[in-house]
């Protein structure tokens, strides 16, 4: 457990980035969808992997990229945090996917 | 004493069209400080990033104690690296980082029971002074079992009380680590360096005597008196 904390922390870090623009994606999507719930989860998800992730990216490379530093010193490599992280996302929408899902039946 | 020997050798790298390192060579052995010294610009921290594995370059070999490696930072317990610049995550707070960082309750306690640390265990990175941090970004690397010890300007912008402490510090782990350190505070690298090598236009240079540092255009001719 204890050899994936750092990527909990990166991960953190990166969600305190994306989740707010992530929800704001749902929000929104809230107003043209026909199926609130579902609408919300579609652009949830949907952020969480492409727009608001690589926006979380480009402002953790803006304001914390001295901190890889403490990774690597962890022998993490900045690849191998940002794929950690992604699949942490996908993780998430897969989740969100099956509840949608469920949500129909 | 565990005998390890860090080997940089045939470092290239070019910055746009300059060719900021050019056939670098560099050694290091356990139980030596080797201080780097070098003008602005002149490549000491993309040097030290390299031979860290995380700066990629067209040409490099980095052999330890006869093993070739690639990106050494990868490999356990091989090489640390202090950068220039604070790195620890700002939302944690020291105890919590000390935590992340070790495993061994050894090493955790020998950190949180260090007399210039164990008051601040409660406070964020961000509430120390750049000495205070300075010192428990050093602590937190030495207690980790690497061979190496990459240290980028760990003197930069403290107050003299620090460099000592700091001083002390690296000493204390002598008998198990080398390192390479560079600093613009080349008096505090000169004082605790066993060797001293001069970066300039793209070479590595063995200096002998403080002339040679004015010599090769280093420092200005009243610093020798």
């Amino acid at each position: 457990m204890h050899r994936y904390k750092p990527y909990l922390l990166y991960y953190r870090t990166l969600m305190s980035f994306s989740l707010p623009f992530s929800l704001l994606a749902g929000i929104v999507s809230l107003g043209f969808s026909d199926n609130k719930l579902i609408g919300f989860i579609n652009s949830f998800s949907l952020s969480i992997l492409t727009g608001g992730f690589f926006l979380a990216l480009f402002f953790y490379e803006q304001r914390y990229q001295n901190q890889y530093y403490f990774y690597h010193n962890l022998g993490i490599s900045k690849a191998g945090l940002i794929v950690g992280s992604y699949l942490f996302n996908v993780a998430i929408a897969v989740l969100l996917f099956i509840l949608k899902l469920y949500m129909y039946a | 004493m565990p005998e390890n020997k860090l080997e940089v050798d045939s470092i290239l790298y070019n910055y746009g069209h300059r060719q900021l390192l050019t056939d670098i060579f560099l050694s290091c052995d356990t139980g030596e400080i080797v201080g780097l010294l070098g003008r602005n610009g002149c490549g000491k921290t993309t040097l030290l990033k390299i031979i860290f594995g995380t700066l990629p370059t067209p040409n490099k070999h980095i052999r330890i104690t006869g093993k070739v490696y690639t990106e050494p930072y990868k490999s356990d317990n091989l090489l640390a690296y202090l950068p220039q610049h604070d790195f620890l995550p700002a939302n944690l707070k020291l105890h919590n980082i000390i935590d992340l960082y070790h495993i061994e309750p050894e090493k955790k306690e020998t950190i949180k029971q260090d007399k210039r640390i164990q008051k601040h265990l409660t406070k964020y990175p961000g509430e120390l002074s750049k000495g205070e941090l300075r010192y428990f970004e050093l602590m937190l690397l030495l207690q980790k079992d690497v061979k190496f010890v990459l240290l980028d300007e760990p003197f930069s912008g403290i107050s003299p009380l620090h460099v000592e402490f700091i001083e002390e510090l690296l000493k204390t782990h002598l008998s198990t680590k080398g390192f390479i350190i560079t600093d613009h505070d080349y008096q505090s690298v000169l004082r605790v360096s066993n060797r001293v090598i001069l970066l300039a236009d793209g070479y590595c240079r063995p200096i002998n005597y403080m002339e040679e540092l004015y010599q090769w255009g280093y420092i200005p001719a009243n610093a020798l008196n």
